[in-house]
């Protein structure tokens, strides 16, 4: 068994508790026979943006998962999968659908980048990618970048369409609104 | 001085301020005697300014003391951007809007909008009023006013013998309910919390005012439409109005759309050959259209718009990012913004004075430019 | 002007408190409708288990330790959906203690030639402090950190310029790290961190513009 595969098969074996903890029990692995092979495929799957040292990670493992492991500032973590793909020139809009029928949506864009004067954009409802076609109504917010993408250096142009995905709001939302709209209402119910 | 020397204590004004379409209109009134009074608010979108306030700043108007009453017409952007800047400012106006009869449902509604703001999801005219709310609940009750059919909103007497009045025409108790209606149904349906919340027809709720500065009147028509009925717009103005008196000088409602235009407004509510000027609406419908200039300019030899109609073009940006636009065809428009300012005046101790106008940026006279 | 020399932004956010590694799954992200199921379909995750959760959709890598939880983008148009991808799981794991967090701008520059690259490192720490015993010094990287945040607020803002860290089409690359970091109270994080999300894009664009001026003049 590969080290790769070993570890792999001890960090999978973890889906299945609640507690670490109890999967080192249970398997019965030497910590510290495993420290070296632990570190190493860590280190493959990027765990090295996250610790800064050998000494941290090992420090980390061998005191066990309950200590509250003291981090300093955030390190600087790069070290992206997709490291090779990024926008070279970009505009991005948050728009806002102000009409749309069963073919075109016009929307009132806002330049995120520089926010001065807005523009009306109309585009076909095909643009807007399949899953989030649910989301088109008068009102619903979206993200539209347009820009050149170097994908491993190949150029592209891009558009990209993206609905605002924003949970509803819950009763524990509300509620906090309608309490702090009323504390407003105590001071303004007097208005003649 | 960009716009011109202040008035004096005996000179009245009525500057309308407008931005091309998107970015709202305003009304600046001097009632005499260093009374000021602001109605609604616009921006220039690119330092996002108030420009009432950049008006009143440039004519060394004392906004603390002297600014008396601001008045938010309705709750829509294109009247309400800015405003909040100038209640902060102003800290002895009143703050007078045709107050919701629900106003608890109304400020729950207001409240939910407003948490949206995190998202850009909020209305940004939701932002304002909200700001205007919290600034105005800090103040004293009696700096708030509630405007409705034929309510005199201020009075100012200049001396003995000559007073000035500010009057709410509208809107109606009818418009009031059916707002209170929209409300709720508007929070029932408030949605994700990504959505922005869209009135239904703001515009039927504006104040109308009707001003008195001694022996002159004028009516600004804010956005009010006509509507079938007699209970609400300018038929219930038209039928019902106690207080109006024929004016000469009109600030012309909505953009000029047909949807603010009735022949009996200019018949029974206005002089012959008024004064009237408008801000002009810029976006896939131009406001006024052709049709319209032609009513108006018959109705008035003194027609004025803040700004021409601009053509639509594409904003200028990146070339690179120019070229993709182009390459995929895409239809975006900017939404141009151009500043122009109406500014008339009219002496207060004089009945026989006329108005007198003075065009600034990019204001001109219709007339001239069909004739 | 800096912006027209910027090749590539990157954005990371780390956020620092008690996590359970193990919620968060792509699937878990679908089920919520914070992403496209597609997107959870073709995940590629990496582990998910109760110490560490590392996975990536198109457009984001998601690392989440007991005590941090890192959301990457290397793509531009994805720094607002990252941004309400936080929020909305933060909304819904609202229990979650978080003592501080992290804004990490990563911006790419492309210098055009070895004279300007080579000038840009002398400014910025002059070269003439070593020279007398180094043999043609170079500048590889410089780390500097604001310790008392110009905005009042609890934390630290840190800049990093280095050699790139990805590969870009442009052969003399610099990359400016601004690294916006602030210490909360617990419950706070979906405010604080929705508040400074603005702030934090204009105060490394306003580093980034005058470190390039400082350099390039």
């Amino acid at each position: 068994m590969g080290v790769n595969t070993y570890v792999e098969k001890i960090l999978q074996t973890g889906q299945f508790t609640t507690d670490g903890k109890d999967v080192l029990e249970k398997n019965k692995i030497n910590l510290f026979a495993l420290n070296e092979k632990i570190i190493r495929r860590l280190k493959e799957i990027g765990m090295d943006n996250t610790f800064s040292s050998h000494q941290e990670i090992k420090k980390f493992l061998d005191d066990g998962i309950e200590q509250d492991y003291d981090f300093q500032t955030p390190k600087f973590s790069i070290g992206f999968i997709d490291k090779r793909k990024y926008f070279s020139k970009i505009q991005k809009w948050v728009g806002h659908i102000i009409d749309f029928n069963d073919e075109v949506i016009t929307a009132k864009l806002n330049d995120i980048n520089n926010p001065t004067t807005y523009e009306i954009a109309e585009f076909d409802v095909d643009e807007v990618p399949p899953e989030d076609r649910e989301f088109i109504s008068n009102g619903a917010g979206f993200y539209w970048s347009l820009g050149q993408v170097n994908d491993n250096g190949q150029i592209e142009k891009k558009s990209l369409i993206r609905f605002q995905r924003t949970k509803p709001w819950e009763e524990s939302d509300i509620n906090e609104i309608i309490d702090s709209a009323d504390e407003l209402y105590h001071k303004l119910n007097n208005w003649e | 001085m960009i716009f011109g020397l202040p008035p004096q204590k005996n000179i009245a004004e009525i500057t309308l301020i407008g931005t091309g379409g998107g970015y709202g209109e305003s009304v600046v009134i001097h009632l005499g005697s260093n009374n000021w009074i602001v109605i609604d608010s616009c921006i220039d979108p690119v330092s996002k300014e108030s420009l009432p306030l950049i008006y009143l700043n440039s004519l060394g108007v004392n906004l603390k003391e002297d600014v008396k009453l601001v008045i938010c017409t309705h709750w829509h952007n294109d009247h309400i951007l800015g405003l909040s800047q100038i209640v902060e400012k102003c800290e002895s106006c009143v703050f007078c809007m045709a107050r919701p009869n629900d106003l608890r449902k109304f400020l729950q509604l207001v409240e939910l909008d407003y948490r949206k703001i995190n998202i850009e999801a909020s209305n940004s005219s939701t932002i304002e009023f909200k700001k205007c709310m919290d600034i105005i609940k800090q103040r004293n009750p009696n700096l708030r006013k509630n405007a409705e059919v034929d309510k005199t909103l201020l009075s100012l007497s200049y001396s003995d013998t000559i007073t000035s009045e500010v009057i709410s025409l509208s809107p109606s108790d009818f418009t009031m309910n059916e707002f209170d209606m929209e409300i709720s149904t508007l929070i029932t349906e408030y949605g994700p919390s990504s959505k922005k919340i869209i009135a239904k027809d703001p515009n039927s709720k504006s104040v109308v005012i009707f001003l008195k500065i001694g022996s002159h009147r004028a009516i600004l028509g804010a956005d009010l439409e006509v509507k079938e009925t007699d209970k609400e717009g300018w038929i219930h103005i038209l039928d019902h109005s106690q207080l109006v008196e024929k004016s000469t000088l009109f600030k012309i409602p909505h953009h000029g759309s047909s949807n603010g235009y009735h022949k009996r407004i200019w018949t029974e509510l206005l002089h012959a050959n008024p004064i009237s000027k408008l801000t002009p609406w810029n976006r896939k419908t131009k406001l006024p259209n052709a049709e319209m200039i032609q009513k108006y300019t018959s109705h008035s030899d003194s027609l004025f718009m803040t700004s021409p109609h601009m053509n639509d073009k594409p904003k200028n940006r990146d070339r690179k990012i120019e070229k993709i636009i182009k390459k995929m065809n895409l239809k975006i428009k900017e939404v141009k913004y151009a500043r122009g300012v109406i500014q008339n005046r009219i002496n207060i101790e004089d009945e026989n004075d006329n108005w007198h106008t003075s065009l600034y940026e990019n204001s001109f006279h219709v007339n001239s430019q069909i004739a | 002007m800096a912006n027209e020399n910027l090749e590539a932004y990157t954005l990371s956010v780390v956020v620092i408190g008690a996590f359970n590694p193990s919620i968060v799954h792509p699937f878990w992200l679908a089920n919520k409708k914070l992403i496209r199921e597609q997107e959870a379909e073709s995940a590629n995750i990496e582990v998910v288990h109760t110490e560490i959760s590392k996975f990536s959709i198109d457009w984001a890598t998601f690392e989440i330790t007991r005590d941090r939880f890192v959301v990457k983008t290397s793509q531009e148009p994805y720094f607002e959906p990252v941004r309400d991808l936080i929020l909305e799981i933060f909304k819904l794991l609202k229990e979650t203690p978080i003592r501080s967090f992290g804004t990490n701008h990563s911006k790419y520059y492309d210098l055009r030639d070895a004279d300007r690259h080579y000038k840009f490192g002398n400014k910025l720490a002059p070269l003439s402090n070593w020279s007398d015993y180094l043999e043609d010094p170079r500048l590889q990287t410089l780390e500097i950190i604001e310790t008392k945040r110009k905005d009042g607020k609890k934390g630290l803002f840190r800049i990093k310029i280095q050699p790139p860290d990805i590969k870009l089409s442009a052969i003399y690359g610099i990359l400016i790290n601004v690294n916006d970091h602030l210490d909360i109270n617990e419950r706070d994080f979906v405010k604080t961190f929705s508040e400074n999300w603005k702030p934090s894009f204009d105060r490394a664009s306003e580093i980034t513009e005058l470190i390039w001026e400082k350099a390039n003049n």
